[in-house]
């Protein structure tokens, strides 16, 4: 990452120059993307180079107490392209209102050096780290007929970004990103049982199989447990959240309870509210090693820091971006967020919001995961969801159980396919919510994506099967 | 004015390039833009929506596809893309030859519309969001309500070293209105959702009765109980019958899927699965749905296929290559989510087809169970064959009559255990389709209509 040395964006600033009134700024990337597409052991389709270079500019007018504010991106970079954007992004701020007298773009913001957001195959030879990981992926399967690999993909994305604004700041920072999907099917055998398949999506920073959570032995095993799985009892169970379920459910509620978004609209919890569990501590880490969303700066220019979020279960803090912060009277937190697309790394054409970076649920004293299920007892350890749905209004998720194991005697006993798992994310202490429920955490933090956290065991899951 | 005929000498000269070294290429370029406008008690946020430009080259290397992209239609930006193309199909005219039937036809196709976007005002637009906002937080106990509108205007040129030609221009406008029902921080909400291909006459969908009866949902959400869990009978509306018929059963129907041995339907073509009250369908070519469009991103003419016809299992969704590989003919379901994104097997609008039974009858017949109303997601599971749908809100039914209201439900089960077990199908003056975006598993999310009209079956209802 740089001190922009002509940046994308500041090349843009260059060609806006006396021409935009402050204030205003501008987010830029050039991006680049390689696929490998799979279909059984063979590969389908090889995409790439895929180019796509943009820019997102943000026009900030005050105006009788308030704030107008426009949007115009385009990936059109000739003056012509350029100075079109400006002028969409003005003429929408004047039928906008943001509730916010005084807006300061942040300038000379400190920016964290040396952070690990590049993986330097993916920059320098994606085409070749991608065959070597599909190679490596697949031969895994060499000589087996059960499990066998049903599908897959494997996309690798290098982003180059910079910030501009009317105050001066000129940031740039490039960083890598792979997704990676992965079917593993097993069929066949005596039993005639229907085929069971492990279906994967995950993703990391870096090309490589145990940052994307590559355990084909786990996998097969998955695939052929859920051929003979059964569905769960309706009641209220003690559930086992690994870290890989609940990154699909805690950051999005949270990463948006606790901005100041949802304060504006009446749906974030009160500082100082128990919404959680004593066992709970979130933070939110921008600069955590290989992070998701890790990044020198945020998506406005401003300096950000690690954020206390849930300490023993009560809320400390909420992120915001410059115009929340404004509003409520607060400075920006470093907060200012573009939702990403093309993976997570294109964020040119979103607009501004405050948002999370990459969120930590601190680990607690629950040891191991086999210690975990021995403390637990009787219940249910989830691997699998189809997909929980959070719903960041409601504060609710819930999902079908694609893949799970009863647990009896302190052990892993049958395994479990079909009926839901689902209900509040937050509540207060002894409201029936995941978070107040629960009762251990593991030692051990594991990275998926923008989340880290131990493995979370929860009491009262509402759990519903087909008796 | 369109954007993309202006730049077609460039993209063609580029695939003449790229043909010279491939028995097969094409070019599917796309330029998009709009406008969007979110509104609530505390701010007024109008949007211009990306103005993006680009194409996507493909070619069949003799052995498999090859895919680039290039951002923008400048000359340069174009002719690296196919230059580098070109590059990696070098010696492919020696393989075998592309899969499926190539494209030849051309054609010009757009959105018709009584109102087109471009011709309405800004002010307009939010003055409409701010009666749609009025309203709604003019019930007691609504403490803010989000109103959100959305107008995209979506081009696409597809070029062919066949020597098909497709231009199209779709306009596409979605409208949300979430009314928030707040009390002692419990937050509860409910959706007015709409979205069709088309202008601005659409909104009038968003009717005053719709929006206050939305608003007193949000409220009775409040302190409206849990719903049974369980085994049940299950009535679902029309957002969700459809939901079912594309989450649950249409990705079943990819006949790609089919192709990697990925559909728990494939062991069923042919057979019957249903009643004779049921038919399934995709529907690219309904007028007006928010999922139609005019040709597929392979130049296909999208069209109507029945999947399910009177209870049997008669037919797939194909692109050229599917097709070829099954002796059937490409259905105009090959789409990429954009020109960044690759070409597969999808769905466009899927449906229940009405039957002749009235909502009463439907209610009576349940006797003793749950209706789910105004879904919300789902998710599909090709080869497993379990579904996986959820709702905002429902009623009880009891003794053949609707009950109180329940609050959010999942529903689960096994498809084909689902698909027997329909008791009836609701009439055609039901029948709505309801706006939402795809995934092909978690990406490539792309505009798909959900459509039906009152389904009657059974299923385990859970908590959400």
């Amino acid at each position: 990452m740089t001190a922009d040395n002509g940046s994308l964006a500041g090349t843009i600033a260059d060609v806006l120059g006396q021409k935009v009134d402050p204030p205003w700024d501008l987010f830029a990337q050039r991006l680049r993307r390689y696929e490998v597409h799979l279909s059984g052991r063979r590969v389908e389709l090889l995409r790439g180079p895929i180019h796509l270079t943009g820019f997102g500019v943000r026009v900030l007018r005050p105006s009788n107490g308030s704030t107008q504010v426009g949007m115009g991106s385009s990936n059109d970079l000739t003056p012509e392209g350029i100075m079109g954007a400006v002028e969409r992004a003005t003429a929408v701020s004047r039928f906008s209102s943001f509730p916010a007298s005084e807006v300061h773009l942040p300038s000379g913001s400190a920016v964290r050096p040396g952070l690990e957001l590049t993986d330097p195959e993916v920059r320098d030879r994606p085409e070749d780290g991608l065959r070597r990981f599909s190679d490596e992926l697949l031969a895994q399967f060499d000589g087996r007929n059960d499990p066998i690999p049903s599908f897959g993909s494997v996309k690798a994305t290098y982003a180059e970004n910079s910030v501009v604004n009317s105050s001066g700041e000129r940031v740039a920072w490039s960083g890598t990103g792979v997704e990676l999907e992965f079917a593993v099917k097993s069929v066949g055998g005596p039993e005639g049982a229907a085929p069971g398949e492990y279906w994967v999506n995950s993703r990391s920073r870096r090309l490589d199989a145990v940052s994307l959570g590559v355990d084909v032995p786990r996998w097969a095993k998955l695939a052929s447990d859920m051929r003979r799985a059964k569905p769960p009892p309706t009641g209220e169970l003690t559930v086992a959240f690994p870290t890989d379920v609940l990154a699909e459910i805690l950051p999005p509620i949270l990463g948006f309870r606790l901005t100041g978004a949802a304060e504006l609209r009446g749906l974030a919890p009160e500082l100082a509210s128990r919404v959680g569990s004593e066992l709970v501590h979130v933070t939110d880490e921008p600069f955590l090693p290989w992070g998701g969303r890790s990044a020198p700066i945020d998506d406005e220019g401003t300096a950000h820091a690690p954020l206390h979020l849930l300490e023993a279960g009560t809320v400390s803090s909420r992120m915001y971006d410059v115009l929340h912060g404004s509003k409520f009277g607060h400075p920006s937190t470093g907060h200012g967020s573009r939702l990403g697309g093309f993976g997570d790394e294109h964020r040119f054409a979103s607009g501004v919001a405050p948002g999370m970076t990459n969120l930590v649920l601190r680990s607690g004293d629950g040891g191991t995961d086999q210690e975990l299920i021995a403390a637990i007892g009787e219940g249910l350890w989830l691997e699998q969801l189809g997909y929980p749905f959070p719903d960041n209004l409601g504060g609710t998720y819930g999902g079908e159980i694609r893949a799970a194991y009863r647990i009896r005697g302190g052990k892993l006993a049958e395994a479990v396919r079909g009926g839901t798992v689902g209900g509040s994310l937050l509540g207060a202490p002894g409201a029936p919510s995941l978070l107040a429920g629960v009762s251990h955490l593991g030692s051990r933090n594991v990275l998926c994506g923008a989340y880290s956290g131990p493995t979370v065991v929860a009491k009262g899951i509402a759990v519903a099967g087909p008796g | 004015m369109d954007a993309l005929p202006a730049a077609e000498d460039v993209i063609a000269r580029a695939l003449a390039r790229v043909a010279k070294v491939a028995s097969y290429a094409e070019a599917l370029a796309e330029s998009s833009s709009g406008f969007g406008l979110r509104l609530d008690k505390n701010q007024v946020s109008p949007t211009s929506l990306p103005s993006l430009k680009g194409v996507a080259f493909r070619a069949w290397s003799g052995s498999l596809w090859l895919d680039v992209a290039a951002s923008g239609l400048d000359a340069r930006s174009v002719d690296e893309a196919a230059e580098e193309l070109a590059g990696r199909c070098s010696g492919s005219k020696t393989g075998s030859p592309a899969p499926g039937e190539a494209p030849t036809g051309r054609g010009e196709k757009r959105t018709a519309s009584h109102s087109p976007l471009g011709g309405v005002p800004v002010e307009e637009q939010v003055a409409w969001a701010k009666h749609c906002f009025e309203l709604a937080s003019s019930v007691p106990g609504i403490l803010n309500t989000i109103v959100s509108l959305s107008c995209l205007q979506n081009e696409r040129l597809f070029l062919s070293t066949s020597g098909a030609r497709r231009h199209q221009v779709v306009d596409r406008v979605s409208t949300a209105v979430v009314p928030l029902a707040i009390e002692g921080g419990k937050v509860e909400y409910d959706l007015l959702l709409h979205g069709a291909t088309g202008g601005w006459e659409s909104l009038a969908y968003n009717t005053d009765e719709r929006i206050v009866e939305t608003a007193k949902n949000a409220r009775a959400l409040l302190t409206a109980p849990q719903p049974p869990s369980g085994t049940l009978t299950v009535l679902l509306d029309p957002s969700t019958a459809g939901t079912f018929a594309h989450e649950s059963f249409g990705h079943g129907t990819e006949a790609d899927q089919f192709l990697r041995d990925r559909s728990y339907l494939k062991a069923h073509l042919g057979e019957r699965v249903g009643p004779e009250c049921l038919t399934l369908a995709d529907d690219g070519a309904l007028p007006g749905a928010w999922g139609s469009f005019f040709y597929d991103d392979e130049g296909t003419p999208t069209q109507r296929t029945v999947m399910v016809e009177k209870g049997e299992f008669v037919e797939v969704l194909h692109d050229r290559e599917t097709a070829a590989a099954m002796h059937r003919k490409p259905t105009g379901n090959a789409r990429r989510a954009d020109f960044l994104s690759r070409e597969y097997v999808r769905m466009t609008n899927t449906l229940v087809d009405p039957a002749d039974w009235s909502f009463e009858e439907l209610v009576e017949e349940a006797r003793d169970g749950v209706l789910l109303e105004v879904c919300t997601s789902g998710m599909e599971d090709p080869l497993g064959g379990q579904m996986q749908i959820k709702v905002k809100r429902g009623h009880h039914i009891q003794r053949g009559e609707l009950g109180a209201p329940v609050s959010a439900m999942a529903l689960s089960g096994k498809v084909l255990d689902f698909l027997h077990n329909v008791k009836g199908v609701g009439r055609k003056e039901y029948f709505e389709v309801s706006p939402g975006y795809c995934g092909k598993g978690h990406t490539d999310l792309l505009p798909a209509g959900t459509a039906g009209t009152y389904l009657l079956s059974e299923a385990v209802v859970g908590p959400t």
